[in-house]
């Protein structure tokens, strides 16, 4: 079902044809995952959030109204889960030993170039995780999804004002505590 | 720094990834050639996008994205299997009030509200004529309310709990600004309960159906 729409897959899983969410899945897993991913840092957790995202919207796609895109939908139910799942967590409080640690600790010997970039990226990793909610929100459906501020001061029910200078803070505390690091 | 350094910092992001319009763009370019500050900003955030670039991270096997779809249709298997599924009644009434209820406990315990007359009965009967999307508003993110145990706990609660009545009866009381004043404190149990995603627009029309005459 290559050439279907959203709204099409929709009336026809409505009407009974799973196949139609089956197409659905595939065609928002990835886009899903990423930006769970990179809201809640690991791939356990953006797992999970995946997951329950596609099990809510089997649950309620039944009732779905396009009062919304599904696309505008689905962004705001990941995002939503995802805070949630942060939440629960409190993952901006720890480290996460298997993405962050465990690197550091391994024993995989490798060019001095990749323990530099493997380094950073952990440094980089830390500093999203330390982001408060918000702030991470916009950031990574700014700079990773690459939305309209118009588009996310709607997901997130804010002013796009307030979306511009929370991105810049967000930017600027990944800044200072890559140099603070350093 | 000055209220224009303000707004160009907050455009320096977009700059730096070339995502500014020419207007933003020119804006910017002329700040920063004449004030030092935004420049170092600039700088370092600079090399801040240099770094993120570099930095990819792990990417899930192919595996992996073709066991993604079998895997969650095992789970909605095992959730109907095992009858975690809620009745539709508890969507379509009970999840939303027992989120409001929460709310409203979670609001008279910040205790700004007075108490007043009694009128459970007169809320909950607003609570049940409020419309379906201002009932999921309010439950959408009250996930551990679609805990089962939890619902039945507050379906319990509902019409006994003296407490709750008190606190229904002092969100009655008070007025529309006290109740908007509440949504700027940041409490966790606030913002969990859903009222802090709510809009000026969706708010005003939560206090107007809960008061009627625009007062709680």
């Amino acid at each position: 079902m290559p050439d279907k729409t959203d709204e099409v897959l929709i009336k026809q899983f409505q009407e009974g044809d799973v196949r139609a969410f089956n197409e659905l899945v595939r065609r928002y897993q990835e886009r899903v995952y990423w930006i769970a991913r990179r809201i809640v840092g690991g791939h356990a957790d953006a797992d999970d959030v995946a997951q329950d995202v596609f099990i809510k919207i089997y649950d309620s796609l039944k009732g779905f109204r396009s009062e919304s895109t599904f696309y505008t939908w689905i962004y705001r139910v990941t995002v939503n889960a995802s805070l949630n799942l942060l939440r629960r967590n409190k993952i901006r409080d720890f480290v996460h030993f298997d993405e962050i640690i465990a690197p550091l600790l391994s024993d995989e010997a490798g060019p001095d170039e990749q323990l530099e970039s493997k380094e950073q990226k952990t440094l980089i990793d830390e500093a999203i995780a330390r982001l408060p909610e918000k702030q991470r929100t916009v950031f990574v459906l700014r700079y990773h999804e690459n939305l309209p501020y118009e588009e996310i001061a709607q997901l997130l029910k804010r002013s796009v004002g307030g979306m511009k200078a929370n991105y810049f803070q967000a930017v600027q505390k990944i800044s200072r505590y890559l140099k603070e690091s350093q | 720094m000055t209220e224009d350094c303000r707004e160009i910092r907050n455009l320096l992001p977009d700059f730096l990834s070339h995502r500014t319009s020419g207007e933003e763009q020119r804006a910017v370019q002329d700040h920063l050639e004449r004030c030092v500050s935004c420049s170092e900003e600039a700088l370092a955030l600079k090399e801040t996008f240099l770094a993120l670039e570099g930095a990819k991270p792990s990417i899930p096997s192919e595996t992996y994205w073709t066991n993604f779809l079998p895997r969650l249709h095992n789970r909605l298997s095992e959730e109907r299997r095992t009858g975690r599924e809620l009745a539709p009644w508890v969507h379509k009434f009970l999840v939303p009030s027992a989120a409001l209820i929460v709310t409203i406990l979670l609001v008279s315990r910040i205790g700004i509200i007075p108490e007043s007359k009694d009128s459970f009965s007169e809320v909950r009967q607003v609570v049940e004529q409020m419309s379906a999307s201002e009932f999921h508003r309010l439950a959408e993110t009250s996930s551990d309310l679609l805990v089962p145990e939890s619902s039945s706990r507050l379906e319990a609660m509902l019409p006994h709990d003296e407490d709750t009545r008190r606190a229904i009866n002092s969100l009655i009381a008070a007025s529309s600004d006290e109740f908007i004043q509440l949504r700027e404190v940041n409490l966790h149990g606030l913002v969990d309960s859903g009222l802090e995603d709510l809009t000026d627009e969706e708010m005003e029309t939560v206090i107007e159906r809960l008061g009627g005459n625009g007062t709680l």
